[in-house]
């Protein structure tokens, strides 16, 4: 009875094992494919005409904390940084002001100014697609920490 | 910094209290406490009228209410969306939004304080004796509560509040209790089962009419198992003579009871009567009498004997 027990408890160590094993690896792939996306991001960059260079690029995180990309294509590529709640203040209380006579559109192309660093596609946002200044505001607003209220309250923690 | 979230925790909890925290996806943890029911109804306020840019009140907000003072210094350097989301927690947990979330919170309130209903009905009670505020009374020490919870005991007893010693059962007895009223017990010393139950009583009508200097009456208690409850019969059955099956005939009563006197009904009935129906009423009545001394022959033989033998 008892060797029978030994046997047992070698085999559920080895279990518990393989799944620690499985557990500690499942990172260090999570790891990998990030860095192979970096690694594909800055290649595509780096052969993109006036990308901005690593050295740029890590300024720029040194400056602003984080720098992200959205891709919409293949030629439509921006290099956006978070906004910052002084600039969020000054353009929601340039929009409040009727003089100025800024909608929501206008508003979205603000942010967008403000934000992104850099671009592959030049010129006005008129003249581009319809929906990519809409579309990067809300990027820009997600990786700023905007979240909706019932997301928003998920947050709370009370100690 | 710390090894896990709940060090973090550990030290915010320990720094700063029982708060509230927000928990950012890139790892910022920002303390911050609820704003009072005056800043709190102020700002909703402020917010319906829309005079000041909604972004200024969040500012605001986030400065009064953020406990650390890092975020308050290096506010320029934060995201945009950290502030919004931190104020509008704070708004969201300050006060209702709307009626049907009050509703929710106060019977959450209600659940909470009947799992210590004791605790909060001697805190009531030490409120009503001395000019203590709730807050004051949570804040002193187990000895001190204590010997404040006999004192105001004393001092309602004095003043004719409560007519007992306080005592509190635990819930098991309390259940067992109610289980117990629920059996049928007979109507007799209802009043006295009653009044051997220990209970604080505080009535306020009877306070009233104290002081008005009316006597007042006990009222009536009903229970309605014992409403409902079949009757108990004082008669003793053993002790009734069933031997005749019939009852003594009102019309054979003896000379010491009153008759029932009819001729003023029956002079009533003749005079509506005309004289050819008088006469036949008569016949046949006399009639009714002949058949009835007939059919009945035997029972007045008895009833006869019954008279001769008394």
């Amino acid at each position: 009875m008892s060797e029978k027990l030994n046997a047992l408890e070698e085999a559920l160590k080895k279990q518990n094992l393989s799944v620690a094993q499985t557990i500690t690896t499942e990172p260090i792939i999570e790891e990998k494919e990030e860095e192979e996306k970096q690694k594909q991001i800055s290649d595509y960059l780096f052969e993109t005409q006036g990308a901005p260079s690593q050295e740029q690029i890590e300024a720029w995180k040194a400056e602003y904390g984080e720098v992200f990309v959205s891709g919409f294509s293949e030629t439509e590529l921006f290099l956006f940084r978070p906004l910052s709640r002084p600039e969020y203040v000054q353009i929601q209380l340039l929009a409040a002001d009727p003089k100025n006579k800024l909608d929501a559109y206008r508003v979205e192309e603000l942010v967008c100014d403000t934000c992104v660093l850099w671009r592959s596609v030049q010129g006005q946002w008129a003249a581009g697609k319809a929906g990519t200044p809409s579309t990067l505001a809300d990027q820009i607003m997600h990786n700023s920490n905007f979240l909706n209220a019932a997301a928003a309250s998920l947050l709370v923690q009370k100690l | 910094m710390y090894d896990n979230v709940l060090d973090l925790y550990q030290h915010l909890r320990t720094k700063y209290g029982k708060v509230y925290i927000t928990v950012f996806p890139d790892e910022i943890v920002i303390p911050w406490k609820p704003l009072n029911l005056n800043d709190y109804f102020h700002y909703m306020r402020e917010m319906r009228e829309s005079k000041i840019p909604f972004v200024l009140l969040e500012d605001e907000i986030f400065r009064k209410c953020v406990l650390d003072n890092i975020f308050i210094r290096e506010f320029h350097t934060l995201k945009a969306g950290i502030v919004s989301v931190v104020a509008q927690n704070i708004v969201s947990f300050s006060g209702p939004i709307n009626i049907t979330d009050f509703n929710t919170d106060l019977e959450n309130n209600r659940l909470l304080l009947q799992q210590d209903s004791s605790i909060t009905e001697l805190v009531v009670l030490l409120t009503m004796a001395f000019p203590y505020t709730p807050e004051q009374v949570y804040a002193m020490d187990y000895e001190t509560f204590l010997q404040r919870v006999a004192e105001a005991e004393l001092k309602l007893m004095y003043m004719g509040i409560i007519k007992d010693p306080i005592t509190i059962q635990p819930k098991e007895e309390a259940f067992n209790r109610s289980k117990k009223q629920q059996k049928r017990i007979p109507r007799k010393g209802i009043q006295k089962e009653l009044e051997d139950e220990n209970q604080i009583s505080l009535d306020a009508k009877q306070l009233w009419e104290k002081q008005q200097g009316i006597e007042s009456k006990p009222s009536k208690i009903l229970d309605e198992n014992k409403v409902f409850a079949a009757p108990i019969r004082e008669e003793d059955f053993s002790k009734i003579d069933r031997s005749k099956w019939w009852k003594e005939s009102p019309a054979l009563e003896s000379k010491q009871k009153n008759k029932i006197d009819f001729t003023t009904e029956r002079a009533m009935i003749n005079r509506s009567m005309p004289g050819g129906e008088q006469l036949e009423k008569q016949v046949a009545e006399h009639q009714l009498i002949q058949d009835a001394q007939i059919i009945y022959k035997d029972l007045f033989n008895a009833l006869d004997k019954k008279k001769s033998n008394k």
